[in-house]
């Protein structure tokens, strides 16, 4: 479904970070990345959602090369990605911040699915119109997670988001994210540096000498 | 776009704090743009109003006629013929011409004012001086020899008014006259010989005898100077042009003549002596811009002031704005990278940074400029006062010479910064606006560099910062 051909990457002040990296990424599946730090887990995830077009190579989506200049639209339509932390704006109240995923991306809000995945995240019990402020790390994760969800991309990247949790609730986030996955026929691909974490996904890549290793 | 004011106004209402400095920062910044402007457009509309009004007044003197302050009886030279004077008024710079004349008159019914003892004492030194020449006694003589400096004088003019012609002068009661056979006397003259407001009593000029009616008393407070000028301003009756001309007399013609602006001096001067005939060295030229220099320098320096204080207070704002954005953009680079990694549009972020400060700027523009509506009047007008009182302090002894020139009392400090002038207060929506759009354009700017520069960044480096 998704395909890196030939990556390369370096940041301007020529620190290599890829050197002809290629990897193939189906739907249904959880895919782990991990590496050590600065090994560039982020760069790598930056580049799949299309924030970052400096690289060299191609990203072939659904068989298609996906120009430079329609990453925007590719980000848009197809790809949602969540942080380590500080996913939500903190001047709009949790529901708007769930919401806002749907209106960027121009897609319709599904009032039944968002009380849906409330519920299935533990989160109903919440007072919507409260700042994200005043929530713990992992609801907000999980904010940032239904956000995800309910504005429908293939594609879901998560950047090291069990980082911020305690452990029950890492094993949990990474649950849902592959039930998703299986249920919902998405590709979701998380960056993670806990073993345990990356032992529950479908497979295991490490970031070792400018490339990607299978497990 | 809803999207991006939604979120517009949900950051301004959670950034109260935020918002409200940037409110009061725009408050002042725009009341003062404003401010200027009004000022700018309440001195163009007086200025153009004076001078079509009144022009600036040029009274012209032969040279030699005069010995000290007496003017001599002989005017042959002073005279101008009615064509001539058709003719000056054809000049497009010329606005107008009025006529006043100095009659020595007589009166059975009224009788002048004398300087008082204790007044000779004070200038004591002074008064002796000038008199020992004629007397060794000095209180007669001095009757004697400013007999008719203190006797009833009437000032004829055509355009009698208490803003122009008498500017030293208040009304206490009545009106100014306007018919040949109206006057106004002083309140003192007419205290001493019991008058009251429509009284008559009988003057002769010439030999010639005519009956007058008081219609108006005026005001003046004596000054010390005055005595010094051996006579008594009290002692002036105010009449119509009308009046002079019923006595047939050789009288000593003065006529001022209104220019439009003081650049069309010289062109005046040349066009004068040509119609007239006269050599340049036996005529002089009095400029008499005192309502010039009494209210649109004073503007003007107010204008120019704030000219300055405008361009200060937008650099200032300016530079606030750009370290509050430069400040804050941590914070708003976090927030910039979550929008931009929701795959939000660059120039929807840069909108919504452009929307929130506009807002906020709008706001404060309707405010500050009812904050104008309600002080510009009284604060224009006490600026304009303030500055008057100013400039005639300093100008005070260049400008006592007109009194003295027309036969007029002469100016002195106290008397005019009683006399405050009132301006009205003109609104130009045209600048008003051109103002508005000026500040929006530089906060546009200054947001859409700073932004643009942010979001040149992949959203994590953003975040990161
Ligand atoms: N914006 C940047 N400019 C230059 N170097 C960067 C930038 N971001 C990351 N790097 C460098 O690239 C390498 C990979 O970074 P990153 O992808 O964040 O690694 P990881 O997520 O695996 O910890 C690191 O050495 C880091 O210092
Ligand atoms: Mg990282």
């Amino acid at each position: 479904m998704l395909k890196l051909k030939d990556i390369s990457f370096s940041y301007q002040n020529n620190v290599e970070i890829f050197d002809k990296l290629n990897i193939e990424f189906e739907e249904n599946k959880t895919y782990a990345i991990q590496g050590v730090s600065g090994s560039g887990k982020t760069t790598l995830l930056n580049i799949i959602a299309g924030l970052d077009d400096s690289y060299k190579g191609e990203i072939i989506y659904q068989d298609q090369v996906i120009d430079k200049n329609k990453l925007q639209d590719y980000r848009k339509n197809r790809v949602s990605i969540i942080f380590q932390d500080n996913n939500l704006l903190n001047y709009l109240n949790i529901k708007d911040n769930i919401k806002q995923g749907c209106l960027i991306k121009n897609k319709a809000f599904d009032e039944a699915l968002f009380n849906e995945y409330l519920t299935q995240f533990k989160l109903d019990n919440l007072n919507l119109n409260s700042y994200p402020s005043i929530l713990s790390g992992g609801q907000q994760q999980r904010v940032a997670i239904i956000r995800s969800l309910l504005s429908k991309t293939d594609i879901i990247l998560a950047d090291e988001p069990t980082a911020s949790v305690d452990e029950v609730t890492a094993m949990k986030i990474i649950e849902e994210l592959k039930e998703l996955s299986h249920n919902e026929n998405k590709l979701v691909i998380i960056v993670t540096h806990q073993k345990d974490i990356a032992n529950k996904c479908d497979y295991v890549y490490h970031l070792q000498d400018y490339n990607l290793v299978l497990d | 776009m809803k999207n991006v004011i939604y979120r517009s106004l949900c950051y301004l209402k959670y950034k109260k704090v935020k918002t409200i400095m940037f409110l009061l920062l725009f408050i002042i910044t725009t009341f003062i743009v404003i401010f200027s402007g009004v000022v700018k457009s309440t001195i163009n509309n007086y200025t153009s109003s004076i001078d079509n009004k009144n022009g600036i007044a040029i009274s012209i003197r032969s040279n030699g006629m005069r010995k000290g302050f007496e003017f001599n009886t002989d005017s042959s030279q002073n005279t101008i013929t009615t064509t001539q004077i058709n003719e000056i008024k054809k000049l497009s710079y010329v606005s107008d011409i009025t006529t006043s004349t100095d009659l020595t008159v007589s009166s059975s019914s009224l009788t002048a004012l004398t300087i008082s003892d204790d007044s000779s004492t004070s200038s004591s030194d002074d008064s002796s001086s000038s008199a020992s020449s004629s007397s060794d006694s000095s209180a007669p003589s001095k009757d004697k020899n400013f007999a008719s400096m203190n006797g009833l004088r009437i000032t004829a003019s055509s355009n009698l008014s208490l803003n122009d012609t008498v500017s030293t002068l208040t009304m206490s009661s009545g009106t100014l006259p306007t018919k040949s056979d109206e006057v106004m006397i002083s309140k003192d003259l007419a205290d001493a010989n019991s008058k009251k407001l429509n009284d008559t009593f009988t003057v002769k000029v010439n030999g010639i005898t005519k009956t007058v009616k008081i219609v108006g008393i005026y005001d003046y407070d004596s000054d010390q100077s005055e005595y010094q000028m051996r006579m008594l301003p009290q002692n002036t009756i105010y009449s119509t042009y009308d009046l002079a001309s019923a006595f047939n007399a050789s009288t000593r013609n003065e006529y001022t003549y209104y220019i439009k602006s003081l650049d069309d001096l010289s062109k005046f001067k040349a066009a004068y002596l040509k119609i007239t005939g006269a050599s340049s060295d036996s005529v002089s030229f009095t400029v008499n811009d005192s309502t010039y220099q009494q209210t649109i320098v004073p503007l003007q320096q107010i204008n120019s002031a704030l000219g300055v204080f405008k361009v200060v207070a937008i650099s200032i704002t300016s530079v606030i704005i750009l370290i509050v954005l430069v400040i804050t953009i941590r914070e708003r680079s976090y927030e910039i990278g979550v929008l931009k990694a929701l795959s939000e549009r660059k120039s929807n972020i840069i909108m919504q940074l452009i929307f929130e400060t506009i807002l906020i700027l709008v706001c404060a523009f309707i405010l500050a400029l009812l904050v104008n509506f309600v002080i510009d009047n009284s604060l224009i007008n006490h600026l304009l006062n303030n500055s008057i009182f100013n400039t005639i302090n300093e100008g005070a002894n260049k400008m006592g010479g007109r009194g003295m020139i027309s036969g007029m009392p002469g100016v002195n400090s106290s008397d005019i910064s009683t006399t405050a002038i009132s301006v009205k207060v003109v609104y130009s929506i045209g600048t008003i606006l051109l103002n508005l759009l000026s500040i929006v354009v530089i906060i546009v700017l200054i947001i859409a560099i700073v932004a643009a520069l942010m979001l040149r960044k992949s959203s994590r480096a953003i975040i990161k910062e």
